[in-house]
């Protein structure tokens, strides 16, 4: 490090020529830029798609082509036909397990409303204190830094035969024997659900709620809504965007969804994802691509009809 | 077997000293004089024998990379071998089809070894991903016991030609190894004793209503329906001619068997993996299952009483072995870990968790030990080998042994061994039926 005096006395020679050409550059490129905002938004959007083309548009266009070969011993055989999908969509098996994979989303998303409107509901009018607001949504967040696989599996103490609920049951009386409905069923597999898919749903509708003005729910309040009826007339309307940003999230991990099923469900009614893992154990990629294009396919179409019912992009 | 401890001759010293260096690929005076200062105190013949405790091979440049299942691929034995080698081991643990899905995908060059279950090793060499083994590598395969060399023996399955078939490139002439046998054994039924209170004798109790809503089966396409068509062919329910590659019509019979006792509510759970079997039996939520020995001796680890079923209709039979990278720039610490799975110590360490060991090699190792008997009275290799119940059985033993007893008793009641049927994808078809009905 020099003194400043030395700095003054012997200032670098080329440096301000190449400063402020650089300088220079970056203004005509800024200034044509500003004059083509489409080539803006373009490179804007470049890097994103770039991404998006490498990451999930090569394989998701290699799973449609795998999806019309044929599966042989040692890998896929370039065999072209519809063979998969024919067998696939031909029997009853596909379309009962279908039908049970929606059943079981429809509760999760109906159950996850249910509990997640009151909760993030009082976090935003009950809860006054700013600090008591962050404490609790980290509470509801916190069980999500560890892993999904972890969460679902910590059901099993809590509602196995010897597991916390029933020695609780049978401790104070209530019941004579263990309770066997609360683990390897389907209820038991929906509270595994609700459990995991609650955050996605409270996160977005307490986002929503602290958009409403407080101007609305005081005018509701003085022109003598009870809170009730302020809840259903104000409040649910104007929480819609955030109903259906928690319902896109529910849903889409819902389709996908094949671990609870298996772990806390029992495996006894399985569920369109788990069918895709049944075959690869078998070396069947290709049936295994045709069920994950089936099931891309559904999800993009029920999202796109509930887009149809509330466009989140005119929000 | 190594003579540890054993004191050499100046001559003997230098002259080991060379052959490991040689083994170890190590070249130049320097290499040899590291051999001859910190190693040779024993007469090794090949860097996998054994090696005196506190000793540890000089590092060589070789490395090995394996994948398999947690069974084979644990830090403890890798740690063993590179201490006895020299060479640098890692080791992915996986399932059973992720690692086959992983090698034909391209990831075969990341690895050197693959230790698989022989009916999925068929796929990668059918890939050629694989290299032949000439058996005169294999050093201990002169131990080896006579299921895996001999077509007469006992276990051996002639229609189906296993479990020779699969380790062989031609085995009649047994010159080469597609897969080198590791470990190998038989499943059945795991039961808790003290729930049922009685022996279970049968696949079928597994089916049986008195046990309906008790049992947990196994989600597998092949394995599950394999048992269940063996029970059926073997108490005349149904007309099966191989119950380990059954036709549609066939599978067809024993699937609609199968969804008829689940919508009656036979079946408590579907097992996935091991240790869910484990806690599904060891909290009673479940009272049998189609089960792996491991899991049982798992569950008597917890001091719950559970056994290990001697099924009439006979035990379903598996090998797992070690399978050589076509490509590996390893080849020769890829050898030596084959030898190292073989030379005893490796076959010694699994016996406790029920798994056998294709060379007799591991018995020095399991006679001198005592771990298994909870009185003392046996070692492990009469425990493990001979069931607890040797020729002349001991007065005032306790309990009567390993379950299910000796291992040629256990071999000599092979229903079939488990091989990938022709027709796999029906396999998964029905079973998916099947979960979902």
């Amino acid at each position: 490090m020099g003194t400043p005096v030395e700095q003054t006395q012997t200032p670098p020679a080329k440096a301000p020529a190449l400063e402020v050409s650089t300088t220079l550059v970056v203004r005509r490129r800024v200034a044509f830029l500003y004059r083509h905002p489409g080539v803006a938004s373009w490179l804007l959007v470049l890097p994103g798609t770039l991404w998006m083309m490498l990451f999930v548009g090569i394989p998701l266009a290699s799973i449609v082509l795998f999806s019309f070969w044929r599966s042989g011993f040692a890998g896929l055989v370039p065999d072209y036909n519809v063979e998969n999908y024919a067998s696939l969509l031909g029997g009853r098996t596909f379309w009962r397990i279908t039908l049970w994979t929606y059943e079981v989303v429809i509760m999760s998303l109906a159950g996850v409303i249910v509990l997640a409107y009151p909760a993030a509901y009082a976090i935003w009018r009950v809860v006054r204190d700013d600090r008591w607001k962050t404490a609790v949504l980290l509470l509801c967040i916190v069980p999500f830094w560890t892993s999904y696989l972890t969460r679902t599996i910590t059901w099993l103490p809590m509602f196995g035969r010897e597991g916390v609920v029933n020695r609780v049951l049978l401790a104070l009386g209530v019941i004579g024997e263990p309770l066997e409905i609360l683990l390897y069923t389907p209820y038991s597999m929906m509270w595994g659900l609700w459990s995991l898919y609650i955050v996605f749903m409270i996160g977005p509708l307490y986002h929503s709620m602290t958009k409403i003005d407080e101007d609305v729910m005081s005018a509701a309040a003085m022109l003598g809504a009870t809170p009730v009826r302020t809840f259903f007339h104000v409040v649910l309307p104007l929480t819609r965007p955030g109903l259906m940003a928690g319902s896109l999230f529910v849903m889409v991990l819902g389709l996908g969804e094949f671990f609870t099923e298996r772990v806390i469900g029992g495996a006894q009614n399985p569920m369109l994802a788990g069918l895709i893992l049944r075959q690869i154990d078998i070396f069947q990629w290709a049936s295994a691509s045709a069920i994950a294009v089936t099931l891309t396919f559904l999800t993009l179409v029920t999202v796109s009809a509930m887009l149809r019912v509330f466009d989140l992009r005119k929000v | 077997m190594s003579d540890e401890g054993t004191q050499v001759s100046r001559r003997e010293f230098v002259h080991t000293g060379l052959q490991l260096g040689a083994a170890l690929g190590v070249s130049g005076l320097g290499g040899l004089t590291i051999v001859g200062e910190a190693g040779a105190q024993t007469k090794r013949q090949h860097p996998w024998e054994s090696l005196p405790a506190g000793e540890t091979a000089p590092h060589t440049k070789l490395q090995l990379r394996t994948i398999g299942l947690g069974v084979s691929v644990q830090d403890r034995f890798l740690r063993e071998f590179e201490r006895r080698t020299g060479h640098k081991a890692t080791g992915k643990v996986t399932g059973l089809t992720p690692m086959i899905t992983e090698w034909l995908a391209g990831g075969y060059r990341n690895y050197d070894t693959n230790e698989t279950n022989a009916n999925r090793n068929a796929a990668l060499w059918s890939a050629k991903l694989l290299q032949p083994i000439p058996v005169d590598k294999v050093v201990p395969w002169k131990s080896a016991r006579d299921l895996f060399t001999n077509p007469k023996a006992l276990g051996h399955d002639e229609v189906s030609g296993w479990p020779l078939v699969e380790i062989w490139v031609n085995p009649k002439t047994q010159q080469e190894f597609k897969l080198v046998p590791q470990f190998f054994n038989c499943d059945s039924i795991g039961y808790r004793y003290d729930l049922i209170k009685e022996d279970v004798t049968s696949w079928g109790s597994l089916v049986d209503p008195k046990y309906k809503g008790k049992v947990g089966i196994l989600n597998d396409s092949l394995l599950t329906p394999g048992w269940c068509a063996g029970y059926m062919k073997k108490n005349n329910l149904a007309q099966i001619k191989r119950s380990d590659n059954m036709t549609r019509k066939e599978l067809d019979t024993v699937i609609d068997f199968l969804i008829k006792r689940k919508r009656e509510g036979q079946f408590r759970a579907i097992w996935e993996d091991y240790g869910q079997c484990v806690n599904m039996l060891a909290s009673g939520e479940i009272w049998l299952a189609d089960s792996w020995n491991p899991v049982v001796e798992d569950v008597k680890k917890q001091g719950v009483v559970c056994k290990y079923a001697f099924p009439k209709e006979g035990f379903t039979a598996w090998f797992h072995g070690v399978a050589v990278a076509k490509d590996t720039p390893n080849l020769q610490a890829a050898i030596d870990y084959v030898n190292f799975c073989l030379e005893g110590w490796w076959g010694a360490q699994v016996a406790p968790q029920g798994y056998y060991s294709p060379t007799a090699t591991c018995e020095a190792y399991l006679k001198a030990s005592k771990r298994t008997d909870p009185q003392g009275r046996f070692n492990d290799y009469e425990w493990w080998y001979l069931g607890g119940e040797s020729e002349e059985p001991k007065k005032g033993w306790p309990i009567r042994g390993r379950d299910t007893g000796s291992f040629r008793k256990r071999w000599s009641n092979v229903m079939h061994w488990m091989v990938w049927p022709d027709d796999a994808d029906y396999y998964a078809k029905r079973w998916n039926d099947f979960l979902s009905a």
